[in-house]
């Protein structure tokens, strides 16, 4: 187009189509020296403004009517053609006269632009205006409508309410609240005005994002507030469409969290060294959390995790007293009441944990208030009261015990059902842990035993023990063992029995040694009785050798004759007696027999007459005559024969000796009907610390003629027929003495089946002093 | 010779009396220790001839209590119970040396003891 212009080309035809496309185009257009002067000027412009172009051609460009609306429009376009003149493009928004019909200026699109010549220096200057009125005017209707908009949602809002050009370049408006400042008028350089600058990177990606989605804009960031200090705003702009779904304008909100900000940085702080502390929290054994009003948890350290199995993202939150079960020692309304007026509460709980075990807890709260005053949260630490960790140590070396004992160790529930199974019972019954855990017990019990079954069960039930109870149990292999057991119950830390642990201890070889020592004593007591018969049976012998060598001496003398072998007929019908009482004694039978204990003590007696006598004991005899028991009759009359020795040997200097037979009830099961047997000296009597070892095998007083077996055996065979014995001794005064008694069940069937309560030691033995 | 039978047994004691009378000894009996010691005192007795298994005083007890006054006299003792040697060992261990004789006693080999004059322990 320069050249054009020029009037140096040679093309004539050009420049007249030039001239014409110049003068038909619709927008304003002129040609400028790069000092503003007028070179051309266009049709529409001069038509515009009423010029004709001889009038201003060769004047400033300023000078002509269109620039006359106001000064400063005429310095604003000095300005413009000083930039262009140095080469730059400017371009801006501008109201000029340019209707020939009325003084109302229009709003031009208006431009300069910088035409350089061949050298590179600008030659002219190329103004260009394009007639946006309408556009603007339709802008300013819009304008009016958000305003009247913006008018309504500033009367709704107590928030800061601004308006935002579509693009967010300009902020048309804010009313600020006194939070902000506010903006009256258009404003570009809004951002740097009220946002601080470390957060206008992040305003402006929001914004990017709510344009290019045509979505909502929202954003906490920090604002310069009206006093110059930085504040927090959560600020929200909705886009406005038109018809066509353009942007139009952002109609936003911001309202002021600075002291919400503040609150949470505070806490933010706070948590931080609360965190801080949670590490050191940590490192403790103790359980540490910390609830809510509420009771929800909010901190959980780590001892709180492995005291109670639950990790603190499964226990933040939770109401504790339902996540740990817990039980309180008094009502929780106490506790609280407490825990309000002290400030802090301890005392034990029991929690459950995850996996569902039950502990013990000592348990300390500490309420800690607010500012105000106000119960904010409670501190709980809890350490484990039940030391879990040296209860599973003790419990270790416990289980090593149980499983390297010498002993069977059982245990089984309250239904006989078996739930722990050691080694050794593997070995004695030669069952498996695998094959018994589960099972009940009585797999191990002979049928006809399945009563001990249940009266174990119950004594169990009733938190009594049971010490060395001998019996028979069945191994797999159908093999008998002989046992001593020994059972507890076992009870759950509430002091409730929920089961039975039970020792068994194989006594067969124990067995096996005191059978040796009965047959052993039975050969002493053959011996003790050989000597008795003895000494019966010799000298009514010797008489009668003596006899017979004095009736062959005056065997002429045939009376004298008659008298000796009379008096040996009488002699020998004595050893006769003996002789079958002897072998009587010895007469054992393999089942027990109706016997008369009557006639049992008359043939002893009868045995020891002579030695009565001869160490003048007197004889009382108080006995039922019809006394009958079922019983095995050798070992009854061994049992008496025991007592009666004892009594005579512990009176050498003479002395009473009472029997007593009579009928009555077991003294400790009235249900028992039998017969009681007395036996009592007036010897020296029994010193407690003798009394204590009466019943051991081997103990004896009687150093030249005693085995020491003779009441141990006794009391074996009293148990063995269901009986009872009972000592009463004394040593002092004119009451000195001793006497056995012996309950013997008329039927020792009927009697074993209600077993006796047993002493201490484990024997049926009870002695009472009557004298000390 | 002068004899001291003692047996609590009655008829043992009498027969033995009427025995040793019919081979022309002077015997005569007692029934316990303590009258054995008596009547020895007053017969000074060659010999004893007595039970050992006694109320009261038994018959090793007699025998030692005699042999402080008499020194000379000799002992037969006679017992029906084996246990009664250990008596007489213990005896023996003191110093004391018995001739003894177990029940039933043979009249014959008694008195062909006596007449033996000391002799050992016989058993029948």
């Amino acid at each position: 187009m320069g050249r054009l212009f020029t009037g140096r080309s040679d093309d004539v035809e050009h420049e007249r189509l030039a001239a014409v496309i110049f003068d038909g185009m619709y927008q304003f257009v002129a040609l400028l020296t790069p000092k503003g002067d007028i070179l051309e000027v266009n049709r529409a412009a001069l038509e515009g403004a009423g010029h004709r172009i001889e009038e201003i051609r060769g004047k400033p460009f300023w000078t002509a009517r269109w620039w006359q609306v106001s000064e400063e429009i005429q310095e604003q376009l000095k300005a413009a053609i000083r930039r262009a003149a140095s080469g730059e493009f400017v371009r801006y928004e501008v109201q000029v006269y340019g209707e020939k019909s009325g003084l109302n200026p229009i709003t031009v699109d208006f431009s300069l632009q910088p035409i350089r010549g061949e050298s590179g220096e600008v030659e002219y200057l190329l103004p260009e205006g394009r007639n946006i009125t309408e556009r603007k005017e339709a802008e300013n209707e819009a304008d009016r409508q958000g305003e009247e908009r913006f008018r309504a949602f500033v009367a709704a809002s107590s928030d800061v309410v601004y308006r935002m050009s579509p693009d967010w370049t300009t902020l048309r408006h804010l009313v600020g609240r006194r939070f902000i400042a506010d903006t009256q008028s258009p404003d570009q350089s809004w951002l740097e005005h009220y946002i601080h600058p470390e957060d206008q990177q992040v305003v402006m990606a929001a914004i990017q994002q709510a344009i290019q989605t045509k979505s909502t804009f929202e954003l906490e960031h920090r604002v310069f507030r009206v006093d110059g200090t930085l504040g927090w705003t959560l600020s929200r702009a909705t886009p406005m469409m038109d018809d066509q779904g353009n942007i139009v304008e952002w109609l936003g909100t911001a309202s002021d969290v600075t002291a919400r900000k503040q609150a949470q940085e505070k806490l933010r702080k706070s948590l931080e060294k609360l965190n801080e502390q949670a590490l050191l929290l940590d490192l403790s054994n103790d359980a540490v959390l910390v609830r809510d009003q509420e009771d929800r948890v909010t901190y959980w350290n780590r001892g709180a995790t492995e005291i109670y199995g639950y990790t603190r993202e499964e226990a933040a939150g939770r109401v504790t007293h339902e996540l740990l079960r817990t039980e309180f020692p008094e009502p929780l309304e106490r506790i609280q009441e407490k825990l309000s007026r002290d400030g802090r509460w301890s005392g034990e709980l029991i929690h459950t944990r995850k996996d569902g075990g039950r502990i013990i807890v000592g348990s300390c709260w500490a309420l800690e208030r607010d500012g105000k005053g106000k119960a904010a949260r409670i501190l709980e630490t809890n350490n484990e009261i039940t030391q879990r960790k040296q209860a599973e140590d003790a419990l270790r070396r416990l289980a090593a015990i149980v499983e390297s004992s010498e002993d069977a160790i059982v245990s089984k529930d309250l239904n006989g059902i078996v739930r722990s199974w050691n080694p050794q019972a593997e070995r004695m019954f030669g069952y498996t842990v695998e094959e018994m855990i589960g099972q009940p017990i009585t797999i191990i019990i002979p049928p006809e035993l399945y009563s001990d079954e249940e009266m174990i069960l119950g004594k169990i039930k009733n938190g009594q023990k049971i010490d060395h109870f001998e019996t028979v149990r069945v191994a797999k292999s159908g093999e008998r063992i002989d046992v001593s057991l020994s059972i507890s119950p076992v009870k759950d830390e509430r002091g409730r029995i929920v089961g039975a642990a039970k020792i068994a201890r194989d006594i067969r070889e124990h067995r096996r040694i005191e059978r040796a020592l009965r047959t052993t004593e039975k050969l002493a007591a053959a011996g003790r009785l050989a000597a008795t018969v003895a000494h019966e049976i010799n000298n009514p012998l010797e008489a009668v050798t003596n006899l017979i060598y004095l009736a062959k001496r005056d065997l002429p003398d045939a009376d004298r004759v008659a008298i000796h072998l009379n008096m040996a007929t009488q002699e020998l019908e004595r050893v006769a007696h003996i002789a079958r009482q002897t072998l009587g004694f010895y007469r054992d039978t393999t089942a027990p027999i109706r016997m008369n204990l009557d006639k049992t003590l008359n043939d002893l007696l009868l045995l020891y007459e002579k030695r009565l006598e001869v160490r003048n004991i007197r004889l009382v005899k108080q006995c039922v005559p019809d006394a009958e028991v079922k019983a095995f009759a050798g070992e009854i009359r061994q049992a008496i024969s025991n007592l009666l020795t004892n009594s005579m040997d512990a009176m050498p200097a003479g002395g009473t000796l009472t029997v007593r037979i009579r009928r009555t009830h077991k003294w400790n099961n009235f249900d028992v009907p039998g017969v009681r047997i007395t036996i009592a000296d007036t010897g020296t009597g029994i010193t407690p610390e003798h009394r204590r070892n009466l019943f051991q095998p081997f103990f004896t007083t009687k150093a030249d003629v005693g085995t020491g077996l003779g009441l141990w055996i006794t009391r074996g065979i009293v148990d063995k027929h269901g009986g009872l014995m009972q000592l009463k001794s004394g040593t002092g005064g004119n009451r000195h003495g001793t006497a056995f008694s012996i309950f013997l069940p008329f039927d020792r069937e009927q009697a074993v089946q209600s077993p006796s309560t047993q002493d201490a030691s484990g024997r049926k033995v009870s002695t009472e002093v009557f004298t000390q | 010779m002068k004899i001291i039978v003692v047996d609590d047994e009655p008829l043992i004691a009498q027969t033995l009396v009427e025995i040793l009378r019919g081979e022309g000894h002077h015997a005569i009996s007692v029934s316990n220790g303590k009258s054995a010691l008596e009547w020895a005192s007053r017969l000074s007795p060659d010999l004893i001839v007595s039970d050992i298994i006694m109320p009261g005083m038994n018959g090793i007890e007699t025998a030692k209590e005699i042999l402080k006054c008499l020194p000379n006299c000799r002992i037969i003792l006679f017992s029906g119970q084996m246990s009664s040697t250990d008596i007489l060992e213990r005896a023996q261990a003191e110093g004391y040396l018995f001739e003894l004789l177990a029940k039933p006693v043979n009249p014959e080999v008694l008195l062909s003891m006596i007449d033996r004059g000391l002799a050992g322990p016989d058993e029948p």
